[in-house]
């Protein structure tokens, strides 16, 4: 009966990755303060991006004892810089992507700090491109230790031109360190990037947010996260977490869990790759944490040496009106992918305070 | 059992399931006229399904009777479309995809017409096998509707919806009491080796612009689909509120009305189909192109060379309105068309031009 159908063997067009590298490590109390190196097979710097599956993080002692940030640093290495006050532990996932040369046509590395008083940082980039250009987060480093409130060390980036990028946060107390990938695109792979913000409404669980093109097919577009903040009038960390919950051509859809009287925030970009080069995707954003996910595709995923998972926010109830700091230690999440590729690691670094329906949010992608 | 075989060299072997390629008809009913036939090429009606892509009409017409419109695959050769009763000057343009699959694919099927007799609201349809919505899903697709109604422009009384009510039947419904409505459905029932199942979704949204569902079932973005199953409107006088659509993506289901309309309900019902990796090469499900005022239609251009027009196929699921009052509307401007050209262009239209409309759609390209 199948064979009614059988078709000529389908020929993949040309895979745009060169290599493609799963890093995870556990990153101890002990090392705050210092960089740790990890030693990857070897990249070509100029065309290699890392993608984050995020830090879950073991304790809960200030908002700042998650800092943590990640850089390819050269061809052999990955440093992770860790905050002077980070105490928490935990493990951090990362993705080192390697392009066939034209691929990225553009890529600066490199820091942007918001200052102790501020909101907002803004900082003088290379020349890039609105159109396609990607900007990503890679980690964030916080001074702050008056107390747990979040608002002050969580930040997300947004690119305001071809010349400039920005920091923003909800609060302004210490120091916020970002460390950023800003990557071009050729656009004889890409249709299109775009850099963009979802702020979800005062009352509101979602909000949808358009394309600079929807002529797109919906596999083809794949995510990065760029951060998230919250107004620092919300007393609900857990209302106040955003996830990317769906992308597609139809755009980008950030959503959280609770309906707050203020906005929050998320940052992500997405890259509309021309058809062909990605085999599967998926956002996944609807899972309670916490475990594997089985993504249902044993015996489907043609090499997991070209499928990777991406943290993508999460979303979670409330923790209380009085405790938006109580749910850091449990809300931190990881996402990897299993060698196999069939399946999705979640993980938390506690499980205590209890955090109610908490649902990470994650991007898998399968290039050709 | 999977029908896409891994080799040691990773080589994907993409079966269709589709029997012929689809063929997509554009039926006129002329002025003066109450039905019309298209022929087509033969296919096995038991494995075939019309894909709804809306219809227009050509101006001004006063009654619903005159307006509403419905399809069906009347033999292996030929698809009718009927209204009521005929208009002495505007015509009526209803577009659909035949999409004939191999045998197998589609377990039982059962199409026929439902009647909601004046002063019925309800009804139930019994398509004569299980309807139970796990491996084996079913499929309960709209196919338009007529009516006798003509008393005024409330088509309250005209708009039906099609939802699964439990494993035997299927609810009938719309919100208003007069005149008769007839439904075209087509039940489809689907094989596990194919299909993982079919989620009947259906939904009152209330005032709100913009909402979703997630179905908790974990499946990769090409993979799912949507047909249309149904609206109706509580008869509130704006139209903005009581039209929406919804676009689909692997978190679930979103249904958009593009206005928060304070609390008038505004019922919906889809049909979302979780295919086995294997089956649909690509999706796009777009709630985003606008036929903008002052003009009577929009494109969507894809990657050219990309798209199989062979095995692609295109479905209306619904659309957002500017502003319209329900009893003096010009529906022409209303009722609208996707249609696609077997190429590279989706084509959004209209019979009016004016106020934005916000048709919304699936692509689906086979392999």
């Amino acid at each position: 009966m199948l064979m009614m159908g059988l078709k000529a063997p389908f020929v993949p067009e040309v895979s745009l990755l060169k290599s493609l590298q799963h890093v995870s490590v556990f990153l101890s109390s002990s090392y705050a303060g210092t960089t740790q190196d990890i030693t990857i097979t070897e990249v070509d710097v100029a065309n290699t991006r890392l993608r984050s599956g995020h830090l879950s993080s073991f304790g809960n002692t200030n908002a700042s004892s998650h800092s943590v940030r990640w850089e390819l640093y050269n061809s052999t290495t990955i440093r992770i810089t860790i905050g002077a006050n980070y105490a928490a532990g935990g493990n951090l996932s990362l993705v080192v992507q390697e392009f066939i040369p034209g691929v990225i046509s553009a890529l600066q590395r490199g820091t942007i700090t918001v200052s102790n008083g501020d909101l907002a940082e803004q900082l003088t980039v290379t020349t890039s491109s609105l159109t396609l250009s990607e900007l990503v987060l890679n980690g964030l480093i916080s001074t702050y230790t008056s107390d747990n409130n979040m608002d002050n060390t969580l930040a997300l980036l947004k690119q305001n031109s071809t010349t400039e990028i920005e920091i923003q946060r909800g609060a302004s107390g210490g120091d916020v360190t970002a460390g950023f990938e800003l990557a071009t695109y050729a656009s004889t792979y890409v249709h299109f990037a775009q850099c963009l913000q979802g702020a979800v409404g005062s009352g509101n669980h979602s909000v949808r947010v358009s394309l600079n093109s929807n002529a797109v097919f919906d596999n083809d577009i794949i995510p990065s996260w760029a951060g998230t903040k919250f107004n620092a009038s919300n007393t609900d960390f857990g209302q106040d977490c955003v996830q990317v919950q769906s992308v597609f051509s139809s755009g980008v859809i950030f959503g959280r869990s609770g309906t707050p009287a203020f906005e929050a925030y998320a940052a992500c970009n997405v890259v509309a790759f021309k058809a062909g080069y990605i085999r599967r995707r998926t956002l996944i954003s609807n899972n309670f944490f916490y475990g594997n996910v089985d993504l249902g595709a044993t015996g489907r995923i043609a090499s997991s040496k070209r499928a990777w998972a991406e943290y993508m926010g999460q979303k979670q109830d409330s923790t209380g009106s009085s405790t938006k700091n109580r749910a850091i230690a449990s809300s931190m999440v990881t996402v990897s992918a299993t060698p196999t590729g069939n399946e999705v690691s979640l993980t938390r670094g506690a499980t205590t305070p209890t955090v109610t329906n908490q649902r990470p949010s994650f991007s898998w992608v399968e290039m050709v | 059992m999977y029908l896409e075989v891994l080799s040691a060299a990773t080589a994907l072997t993409p079966f269709s399931i589709l029997q012929s390629n689809v063929q997509r008809v554009n039926i006129t009913i002329a002025a003066g006229s109450a039905s019309q036939e298209a022929t087509i090429s033969s296919v096995t009606t038991a494995n075939t399904r019309l894909y709804w892509g809306g219809f227009k009409i050509s101006g001004d017409i006063a009654t619903p009777d005159k307006m509403g419109v419905r399809v069906d695959l009347k033999d292996a050769t030929t698809v009718r479309a009927q209204r009521n009763t005929s208009d002495a000057t505007y015509s009526i343009t209803v577009s659909v995809t035949v999409v004939e699959f191999i045998s197998g694919v589609i377990s039982n099927m059962s199409r026929g017409t439902a009647t909601l007799t004046a002063p019925a609201q309800t009804g139930n349809i019994v398509p004569g096998f299980t309807t139970n919505t796990g491996a084996n899903g079913v499929e309960m697709a709209w196919l338009g509707q007529t009516t006798t109604f003509s008393s005024s422009k409330d088509i309250s009384n005209m708009l039906t919806r099609l939802r699964r009510s439990d494993d035997t039947t299927f609810l009938h419904d719309r919100w208003g009491a007069t005149g008769n409505c007839t439904t075209s459905y087509e039940c489809a029932k689907y094989s596990s080796t194919y299909l993982r199942g079919v989620d009947s979704f259906s939904n009152s949204p209330g005032g709100e612009a913009f909402g979703g569902e997630s179905d908790f079932t974990f499946h990769f973005e090409d993979d799912i689909s949507v047909s249309f199953s149904g609206d109706l409107t509580a008869g509130e006088s704006d139209l903005q509120g009581a039209f929406k659509g919804v676009y689909v993506s692997s978190y679930g289901m979103y249904y958009d009305k593009g206005v928060d309309n304070g609390n008038n309900p505004s019922h919906i019902a889809r049909n979302k189909l979780r295919w086995n990796p294997g089956i649909l090469k690509r999706k796009v499900s777009n709630a985003d192109k606008t036929i903008t005022n002052g003009n009577s239609s929009a494109t969507v251009v894809y990657e050219t060379g990309k798209l199989n027009g062979n095995k692609t196929a295109v479905q209306f699921t619904g659309q957002a309105l500017s502003s319209y009052t329900m009893a003096s509307a010009d529906y022409s401007n209303i009722w609208a068309r996707v249609s696609y050209d077997g190429s590279n262009t989706v084509t959004l239209d209209r019979g009016g031009t004016s106020g934005d409309n916000r048709p919304m759609y699936m692509l689906t390209e086979f392999w």
